[in-house]
């Protein structure tokens, strides 16, 4: 006996995923009028910028100062921004952020408002990565997204990362070429499954019976605890039936999207020193959760708050990370921080080659992408001939990419000067290419249209 | 080219002339601006607590306290991470290893375990799936620590399922399972076997209880279910929130006895309770130790990295190291022979514990080898836990000291009063000359809109410029000496300026050692952490009672604990 979940799968399979799993499903809907199935990856990173980052020149003629460099490799699939803001609240400069980079100034971030668009059509409703650590005045944080106001942890080593995606890509055998699915007795891992679901519709049960005890308040912890349960289930079925039509013609042959890439086996927490080591681990557990629809949203955070952890590693050779970017920024420090976004833009960079390296349909798994990559504000420290703004880590003139065309929404390989409009509005015309109909994303107030047109 | 200079100290040239002062004054609530709700924090606003966030410094002069004490609303508190491997570590001397994987509690405001932040992400969720996995293998392969008493091969309904059930159900919902309960057990237990045999349906049953609301939450419930009206809590309930304050564990078999016979409402029992508990040291000891390490932030020194150039002496190991002096420190007061349990001595005390690696900070010789020993320390230059370096250290940059955040933290969590930071920010200026003391570098604070804040706390700052970015005491900076006098408006004073004048640092604790305001907020603190709520969510009659129990024990921080759990709102809530 099976129980197959037919909400997920059948979605997946009407649109032509899970093809490689089912040899005689052809029809490649890209042909066809079919909406793309679009991803969202974001990165930020901690401390802010170096002030002088922000590329110059209009258009499809920009240059790009040191700090973003290595994204020259792929200008043509990036947009960059000149006079963005990453608005904030008052208060501690990084506490805001970590509330507003990716929470726009909602209690749900904006990552989460994907996620929850998206969920009826993967396995996973979104997956959240979090190194380095966190801390100062910047509070505590397991992570910038939030749902509710509560912070979710990302997974910080990984095996962790690697075990969320990896264990949701089902699919084995090719099915026979009779097309009728043999009943077998359920395998150890049909059984394992079926277990799973037993034991979480007990405790669905018991979460609903304390739910009703509970006032509105603390009900609303349950509810979200509930939510949590449902991502722990499985589709039972690991055979996929073929189609009856046997003649169908055969897939063209491109590079199979979906390669389980070998388990990484490293569970000792990231720290930054340990990012040379671990970063493209995490790197290719989020293309391959792309590639294999396990999620379609991802985000990751590259030390929050005010991390103020030792790095050295390649050029960078950084005392204390908060402290050195409150540094000089015309000399020693300033050159640190600028290494330190240099590293970044590297990783962003491999990410967004493994994406363009990836077949989705007739497309690149990167053109049905949108990949950002960004930081907690536009210049952590003023240098002594810049004064942008009368606040402390001015937000504004902040570094910011979009890699990507997330679907054929947009062209790319140009700047858009986005006059002081806060990241908010970049996120409006990412959530319009997900198929959101809505002017305005995160806090309405911080919005005024989508800035890529 | 110098690699890794730390902050400069930004002197505050060309104030903004419209800087909002009302902010200092201690209005909870947002005085920016109005520019937005700040999204999921309980009323503490965005700001850090150091600096900023709600304030509420001057307790009213009078507070009508004469009615009933309002109580707190009834919940489910997630288990912290340290409780649950606690939990698993003294119920079944096992503790899953993917709980490793869980991340840190969130922190912002407050202590790390208030229960409004405690929530169950998919993540968490998952790895407690993972961890249930490891528990259920464990149960399998030592069925008699989970009572399992026959062959788990040949487990079945019968006596030892029922056995099995109950023994373990009861390890971890720490409360006898209802019938009802049982049942539906034993048949997920039959579903389950049918659907792996025996041994996968103990996993199962195991990850079951493991996932289920009852274990990684307390309930606070009572059983009275009406909105609106009182609920007291059932016994059950009690031993639980008496064992997970006091040991960030279950309620022992002691407890679960008492519990059963319905002895906890006795006021008399659940005291004589709660003073067992705390004398058994071993438990009780780690538990305060957490309450400690965060009232002053000690998860600071893991991430506290010193300019190696500038402290060679600063290596990694040092953290732990200091982390453990703290712990015996405390130790010493609390529970070791001598020990006169006063938060006076901890406050005060010129003594504390050193190895190789640390007696240098102090100046200390002839110390060898790893171990930790008890010496004195110069009374001149030390009084008590502030002036040592687990909390120096901590709130230190990297190559320098940290002049207004040290002094912002003491108001804010040694005199509960949380100074907001200004209301458009902190204005640009230029960096300060070379080689300038702190003083100097701060001194502007005193001048023009930022006076009305910076002199609550930055006095105390000035006067901790005596100890180094590691805790070491000087007495000159850059070849000037430093001049360690200030003031400090007192809560107790309605903040009267200018204040109490002090001459060094161990003069400030000797006079405010004398007066009221370091000893309530104390109470307060934990109070607050106590009640898994925030401090400004804490009732003000209710931290003025806790506070005046706190002066009448003369101090004493077990009578503190006592005076908690002996209050009303320990053992009653509301719907």
């Amino acid at each position: 006996m099976r129980n197959i979940k037919f909400s997920r799968r059948s979605l997946l399979r009407g649109l032509g995923y899970g093809a490689p799993f089912c040899a005689g499903l052809a029809k490649n809907l890209y042909a066809q009028t079919a909406p793309r199935i679009t991803r969202v990856a974001m990165f930020a990173y901690a401390n802010g910028s170096h002030y002088g980052s922000e590329p110059t020149g209009s258009g499809t003629t920009f240059a790009l100062k040191p700090h973003l460099a290595p994204l020259e490799a792929v200008r043509n699939d990036i947009i960059v921004f000149k006079n963005l803001t990453m608005i904030r609240d008052p208060g501690n400069a990084h506490r805001g952020a970590s509330f507003s980079v990716f929470g726009l100034g909602n209690a749900t971030s904006v990552d989460q408002v994907f996620a929850n668009q998206l969920k009826s059509t993967t396995p996973l409703a979104s997956l959240e990565l979090a190194v380095g650590q966190t801390s100062g005045d910047g509070g505590v944080i397991p992570g910038l997204s939030q749902v509710n106001g509560s912070f979710l942890p990302g997974a910080n080593n990984p095996v962790a990362a690697y075990q969320r995606i990896a264990d949701r890509i089902t699919g084995g055998a090719p099915p026979p070429s009779t097309g009728t699915p043999p009943m077998t007795t359920p395998t150890e891992a049909e059984q394992a499954l079926l277990r799973r679901k037993s034991v979480l519709d007990f405790v669905k049960e018991d979460v609903k019976m304390l739910r009703g005890r509970l006032g509105s308040a603390e009900a609303a912890k349950l509810d979200f605890y509930t939510e949590s349960l449902r991502t722990l289930e499985r589709d039972i079925t690991g055979i996929i039936p073929t189609p009856t039509n046997p003649t169908t013609p055969p897939p063209p042959t491109t590079t199979p999207m979906c390669t389980k890439i070998p388990a990484p086996t490293i569970t000792t927490r990231t720290m930054m020193n340990d990012m040379p080591a671990h970063s493209r681990l995490y790197l290719d557990v989020v293309a391959m959760a792309f590639a294999c629809n396990v999620t379609r949203v991802a985000s990751m955070m590259w030390g929050g708050g005010e991390n103020n952890e030792r790095i050295k590693f390649g050029n960078i050779d950084i005392s204390a990370w908060h402290s050195v970017s409150h540094g000089d920024p015309d000399s020693g420090p300033g050159q640190q921080i600028i290494n330190m976004q240099v590293y970044f833009a590297q990783e962003f960079l491999y990410f967004v080659q493994k994406l363009k390296s990836i077949s989705d349909g007739g497309y690149t798994l990167l053109d049905n992408t949108a990949a950002i990559l960004c930081t907690q504000n536009g210049s952590s420290q003023l240098g002594a001939a810049a004064n942008f703004a009368a606040t402390d880590h001015p937000p504004q003139h902040a570094p910011f990419v979009v890699a990507g065309s997330c679907g054929g929404a947009w062209t790319t390989g140009r700047l858009i000067d986005i006059g002081g409009r806060n990241h908010n509005d970049v996120y409006v015309s990412i959530a319009r290419a997900i198929g959101m109909n809505v002017t305005t994303i995160g806090r309405a107030s911080w919005c005024k249209g989508p800035a890529i047109t | 080219m110098k690699a890794g200079v730390s902050l400069p100290a930004v002197g505050l040239a060309g104030l903004a002339a419209g800087l909002m002062l009302a902010a200092c004054t201690g209005n909870i609530g947002d005085a920016r601006g109005g520019s937005g709700i700040i999204p999921g924090s309980a009323g503490a606003g965005m700001a850090p607590v150091g600096v900023g966030g709600s304030a509420g410094s001057s307790p009213p002069t009078t507070l009508n306290c004469t009615g009933a004490l309002p109580l707190a609303p009834s919940r489910a508190w997630r288990l912290t991470t340290t409780q649950i491997a606690n939990t698993l570590r003294d119920q079944f001397g096992f503790v899953p290893p993917s709980i490793g994987s869980l991340p840190a509690d969130t922190r912002l405001d407050g202590f790390a375990n208030q229960s409004a932040k405690l929530t169950i992400s998919p993540f968490v969720a998952e790895t407690y799936f993972a961890m249930g996995q490891e528990l259920g293998a464990n149960a399998v392969a030592n069925p008699s620590r989970f009572g399992i008493t026959c062959d788990v091969t040949k487990l079945a309904p019968g006596a030892c399922l029922s056995g099995f059930l109950s023994a373990t159900g009861q390890k971890m919902w720490r409360r006898p399972l209802t019938p009802t309960e049982l049942a539906s057990l034993t048949t997920l237990f039959t579903t389950t076997s049918g659907q792996g045999g025996p041994g996968a349906a103990v996993t199962s049953v195991i990850q079951a209880l493991f996932l289920s609301p009852n274990f990684l939450h307390r309930t606070e419930l009572g059983t009275v279910a009406q909105p609106g009206s009182v609920t007291p809590l059932t016994d059950h309930e009690i031993a639980s929130a008496l064992s997970y304050l006091l040991w960030d564990s279950a309620p022992d078999d002691e407890l679960l006895s008492l519990a059963s016979q319905s002895q906890l409402r006795d006021r008399t029992v659940l005291l004589a309770q709660a003073r067992r508990l705390f004398d058994a040291r071993d438990k009780s000891g780690a538990a305060i130790n957490n309450f400690l390490q965060q009232w002053l932030r000690i998860e600071n020194l893991s991430f506290a990295v010193k300019d190696a150039a500038m402290f060679p002496i600063a290596t990694p190991e040092i953290t732990e190291d200091l982390k453990e002096e703290l712990r015996l420190f405390s130790n010493s007061i609390l529970f070791d022979t001598g020990g006169d349990r006063s938060f006076k001595t901890l406050f005060t005390a010129s003594y504390t514990f050193v190895n190789a690696r640390t007696a240098p900070i102090y100046g200390i010789t002839g110390v060898t080898g790893n171990a930790m020993v008890r010496r004195d320390l110069d009374r001149t230059q030390r009084r008590g836990v502030i002036s040592m370096a687990p909390f120096l250290w901590g709130k230190s940059h990297a190559s320098e000291t940290n002049l207004v955040g040290r002094g912002a933290y003491f108001r804010a969590e040694l005199l509960c009063h949380r100074v907001p930071l200004p209301a458009g920010g902190v204005p640009p200026g230029a960096f300060a000359p070379p080689n300038s003391t702190g003083r100097q570098k701060f001194e502007i604070h005193s001048t023009g809109g930022c006076a009305s804040c910076h002199q609550l706390f930055d006095g105390i700052g000035f006067a901790l410029e005596n100890y180094d970015a590691i805790g070491r005491f000087r007495t000159t900076e850059f070849g000037q000496t430093i001049d360690p006098t200030g003031t400090l408006p007192l809560p107790s004073e309605n903040n009267a300026l200018p204040g109490m004048a002090f001459s060094t640092f161990v003069d400030l604790v000797d006079k405010l050692a004398e007066k009221p305001d370091l000893y309530g907020c104390f109470a307060q603190q934990y109070a607050s952490y106590a009640a898994g709520r925030d401090l400004p969510e804490i009732d003000a009659c209710e931290k003025q009672a806790i506070a005046d129990q706190f002066s009448r024990a003369n101090y004493k921080v077990d009578e503190l604990l006592l005076a908690v759990i002996g209050s009303p709102s320990f053992v009653d809530r509301k719907n």
